[in-house]
Formats: C-alpha cells, structure tokens, sequence
C-alpha cells in the first residue's frame, strides 16, 4: 500500500472493483475471498467486501396491453423469443 | 452463463427478431405503460423507479435465473476509524438497513435475507440470481459487445 492513501472504506463499485483493491493488498482481509455468500445480500463482515445493494434485468411489462393480444407477461427467457412478442 | 458464449449470441440473433428498440437510457422502459410496448428488459433500478412512481407495470424475473450487479463496501486497511466503520458495514448487514430502503422506496434490489421480509411489488421468492465469475466478465467483456455488434447488430442491417 502507498504511505500516502487514506480513508476508512470503499463505498461503492462491483465486487469486480473491489477485487482490484484487494489485489493491491488494501482492504483489510476476511476469512474469505468474495463478499457474496450463498444467500447474497447478507454478506459475512468477514469477508474482503460485502454486497451493500444490488442490480439485475427484470422484464418489466404492461399486462393490460399484453393480455389484449392474447399475451401474456414472459417468465422465462425462452418466453421472449415468440415471435407473436414482435408485433 | 445460461447458454454459454456461442449460445449467447445465437440467442441474441433470435431475440433480436422481436426488439423493436435498443435502448442504453431509461426510455425504453417508459414506453411500457403507456403500451408503446408490451414490455422490455430494464435494469431493475430503472423498473423499481418507474413501479415507484405509480406507473401499472409489472416486474417478474426470468425463472431460468438471472446475473446480478452488485454495489458493495470494503474497510480500508489505512482506516483510523476502524470500530466506526465496521459498525458501518454491520448496519449494511442489517435487517434495519434493508428496512430503510423499502422504506425510503429507494429502487435497488433486495434480496430476501430478511426474516418475513416481504416486498410491496416484487415476489422475491424463487428468483434465482446467478452469481457469475467476475475475471471472466473483465477479460470478455470487450468481446462479447464486439461479437453482438458484430453478429447481431450488423446483420441486422444488412
């Protein structure tokens, strides 16, 4: 670690960005290497870095309009590829 | 990860049949209430606003699963304030912190971690999020946008 860095933590980034840190030997070390635990979002403190919040791909639908044309809102990613979601 | 690199992209060739827009912003997202679509692939961040905000849209996931990104929080080893900050972290571990942000209706993703947590919008149960392999996602992900363009986004203009 440089003598000139500073602060307390590192508030933000993907564990991606995290990992850069902690391969530059600045974070203070847990007892293992990743911040995400089977359940996920309940990280041990322990680790190098917890899960403070997360992010994915939803599908996100108007039912009313879908349901018009027979349609109904996908659940699966295969769902998304019918070709009566074109028009 | 679902499908594999290969696989990837020839689902995206097929998906790319029915898209009617890509969108890098928000905007796609607003068109579903309104039914200038019938729905899309939004961020969950973008969806939880849009839910927030009154809009009659529905949010489910992919049952297959789906990957996640993440925001997270490390202690520095140069930290001066180290029972401060570790008390920061364990209140991110909390169910208080979770709570606050169903409270506040900040729109990031709560997993269920919390006992009889329960989301006023989102059915958490069941949803299956991936957790992917972070030196392959820095090493590939230049090429992999390079292939969709490539095989996906120019074959669709010829």
């Amino acid at each position: 670690m440089k003598d000139d860095t500073w602060g307390d933590i590192i508030l933000g980034g993907s564990g991606m960005n995290q990992q850069l840190f902690a391969n530059e030997g600045w974070l203070v070390k847990g007892k293992t290497q990743s911040g995400i635990n089977e359940n996920l979002f309940r990280a041990s403190i322990d680790n190098l870095w917890i899960l403070i919040s997360m992010n994915s791909l939803v599908f996100l639908s108007n039912n009313e309009f879908l349901n018009k044309f027979g349609l109904f809102s996908p659940a699966a990613w295969n769902d998304i590829l019918y070709p009566s979601y074109k028009d | 990860m679902l499908y594999g690199e290969n696989g990837a992209i020839e689902f995206q060739k097929v998906l790319d049949e029915n898209v009617r827009y890509y969108y890098d912003d928000r905007s796609g997202a607003y068109m579903v209430e309104p039914g200038e679509v019938g729905f899309t692939i939004a961020n969950s961040e973008t969806a939880l606003a849009i839910v927030n905000q009154g809009y009659s849209v529905t949010i489910s996931f992919p049952i297959e699963g789906v990957m996640y990104g993440e925001t997270c929080c490390s202690i520095l080893k140069s930290s001066k304030n180290y029972s401060n900050v570790r008390a920061l972290l364990t209140w991110f571990l909390s169910d208080s912190y979770v709570r606050s942000i169903d409270k506040n209706k900040i729109p990031y993703v709560l997993p269920t971690g919390v006992e009889n947590y329960k989301d006023e919008y989102i059915d958490y149960n069941g949803v299956k999020f991936l957790i992917s392999d972070f030196s392959w996602k820095v090493k590939n992900r230049d090429k992999f946008i390079e292939d969709f363009r490539n095989y996906v986004l120019n074959a669709r203009e010829e």
